[in-house]
């Protein structure tokens, strides 16, 4: 479990984290949503260590992050960047998991199995022998997350991970986060992708100038326009279409994914 | 209106590459077109945009085959310099742009050789921050920013010098929703108040759609599509490879489907509601 108490942060001057409180299990599936400058980076990095809490505290399983190796804490949190071509400094694409692997201590056997598996589960295989450098943006992003998940850590925040992705892409990756919620892996996503999150459904995290300003069920707060337009966001599209339906009580309760909507309005077809 | 780029049998390898990335690349742009490049990652809009302002051949190590020009005049003949005064180019990553060490250095880099009295400088830098909601990160180091903030900058560095042209490589990719839809007005205006051209590289469409008036679409390395935005949404769907197609033209040709001929694929939200009460669920 991540917990995280009282947490203030600052960079010198303002304070950019203000009193956040967040509990995160096993298993479970966030988005941490909000405008650009909210904050949302600058929490994710406290869960690694990356950060540390100017006030209040952030504990991973049994290790206070404060007073954790950054080592320990890695192992158990691996955290994808949101510009993640920044990382990479190996001449081929299978060297760049492998560094990752070798920086745990991990034996060949066991590296060589790792790697291969990941490259697979995010079709990198065919690039292996590629400069990380020389691939696209879509290529690079998959290469950092498959970095991120060649030790198996347990929590896996990913910053921003459809940022710039194509359709297949996507599909590629909620594929993945669904095994890794299945193998019980936290999986925490930090995004403005409002149409993945609908699709998705994860419980939602809604920052707002530093402070955590709503948090729970995606459809309770995706269909909350006034509180995602007052934090920098709009509601997924399906719910304009949706909510006059809903309005005059043809539907249930407002919808925000398309596939939700196609069910209801086959399901009204049928009578 | 004129032709401001032209891509003739354009085609590139780069070195190292069995294969050529782009072959094949015809078409044009005309002065004041807003035009959407997209495809799936990997299908070579970034290697078209290298080629636009010149970084391929002069910069990309490789073999060309055809040629790309600019008002008429090949690219082969141009310094990367010299084009960049026509076309602005916001890279895919900015991190790859921004190389200055606090905000205001950077974006002004472009209008030092403009020789232009200090105080203009300074003022044309606020207005752009201003336009893109972030004046106040004016005197900051690039490092601090977060990722949407940095990307706003690197927008900046190239509006600032108003170029006739811009491409702008997937410049929504780590804005939030609503910074998102303020670069698109902001484009919009550019466009229509200025009469720049503008190429708009992007996957998503849903952003866009109002805009862009053409899609090109690329896979593998070839024009697949050339069309309206209309077009493309109503009949070529099967060709908008790897692209995520807006909501609302989603659901238009679903209903297609089910035998209802709603209006068009690219109608306001509330339009298409009013359309499924009367037609589609009229209980
Ligand atoms: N090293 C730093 N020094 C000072 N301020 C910083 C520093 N790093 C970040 N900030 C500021 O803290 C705020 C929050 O930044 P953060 O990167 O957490 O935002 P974010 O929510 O991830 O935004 P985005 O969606 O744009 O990535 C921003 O206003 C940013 O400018
Ligand atoms: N500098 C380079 N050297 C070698 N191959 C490259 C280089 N840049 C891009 N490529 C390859 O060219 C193809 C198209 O890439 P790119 O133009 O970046 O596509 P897109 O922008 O559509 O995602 C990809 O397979 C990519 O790996
Ligand atoms: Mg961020
Ligand atoms: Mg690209």
């Amino acid at each position: 479990m991540i917990l995280v108490e009282d947490l203030w942060f600052t960079y010198g001057e303002d304070f950019i984290l203000k009193n956040i409180n967040l509990e995160i299990g096993k298993g479970e599936f966030i988005a941490i949503m909000g405008d650009n400058g909210a904050g949302k980076t600058t929490l994710v990095k406290h869960f690694n260590g990356l950060l540390k809490p100017s006030k209040g505290k952030v504990i991973v399983d049994d290790l206070d992050t404060s007073k954790a190796s950054i080592y320990d804490l890695s192992r158990k949190v691996a955290l994808v960047f949101q510009y993640p071509e920044k990382m990479f400094f190996s001449e081929t694409v299978w060297d760049e998991v492998n560094f990752a692997l070798k920086n745990f201590g991990f034996d060949e056997d066991y590296r060589i199995h790792r790697i291969n598996k990941v490259l697979a589960l995010l079709w990198l295989d065919g690039l292996k022998d590629r400069s990380p450098f020389t691939l696209s943006g879509g290529e690079q992003r998959r290469l950092a997350l498959a970095c991120a998940l060649a030790w198996d850590p347990d929590y896996i925040v990913l910053d921003e991970p459809t940022a710039g992705q194509d359709k297949y892409q996507r599909e590629i990756l909620t594929k993945i986060i669904q095994v890794l919620v299945e193998q019980e892996k936290s999986v925490i996503i930090v995004t403005h992708d409002i149409e993945f999150v609908a699709e998705l459904k994860p419980r939602v995290v809604l920052m707002y100038n530093g402070e955590i300003v709503a948090d729970g069920a995606a459809e309770d707060i995706l269909s909350n326009e006034k509180l995602l337009r007052s934090s920098g966001l709009y509601p997924p599209s399906v719910i304009d279409v949706s909510r006059p339906l809903f309005d005059k009580g043809i539907i249930k309760k407002p919808i925000i994914n398309i596939h939700d909507f196609i069910a209801a309005l086959e399901m009204l077809a049928r009578g | 209106m004129s032709v401001i780029l032209e891509f003739k049998d354009f085609g590139f390898r780069y070195t190292g590459n069995k294969e050529f990335t782009v072959r094949d690349i015809n078409f044009r742009i005309r002065h004041g077109e807003f035009v959407m490049l997209s495809g799936p990652s990997g299908g070579g809009k970034t290697t078209l945009a290298r080629a636009m302002v010149g970084l391929i051949p002069h910069f990309y190590m490789g073999e060309m085959e055809g040629s790309v020009l600019i008002d008429g005049v090949s690219t082969k003949n141009k310094e990367v310099k010299e084009i960049s005064r026509t076309i602005g180019y916001v890279f895919q990553n900015p991190d790859n742009q921004i190389f200055m060490t606090t905000v205001i250095r950077d974006v002004a880099f472009r209008l030092e050789f403009m020789d232009l009295p200090k105080e203009e400088m300074i003022n044309r830098v606020r207005y752009i921050l201003d336009k893109l909601g972030i004046a106040d990160l004016m005197y900051r180091r690039v490092e601090t920013l977060s990722g949407g903030e940095k990307q706003k900058v690197a927008i900046a560095g190239v509006l600032v010098a108003q170029p006739k042209v811009l491409i702008l490589d997937e410049p929504t990719a780590y804005l939030s929703p609503k910074s998102a839809l303020g670069l698109m007005k902001l484009l919009d205006r550019l466009n229509k108040e200025l009469g720049i051209t503008i190429i708009l590289i992007d996957h998503r469409m849903d952003l866009a759609i109002q805009y862009v008036k053409r899609m090109i679409v690329l896979y593998n390395g070839r024009i697949v599509l050339d069309a309206s935005t209309k077009d493309a949404l109503e009949t070529a769907l099967d060709k908008l490879y790897g692209i995520n197609i807006p909501t609302i033209s989603r659901l238009y040709h679903i209903f297609k489907r089910w035998g209802y001929n709603p209006p068009s694929p690219i109608i306001e939200a509330e339009d298409l509601s009013r359309y499924i009460l009367k037609e589609v669920v009229k209980a």
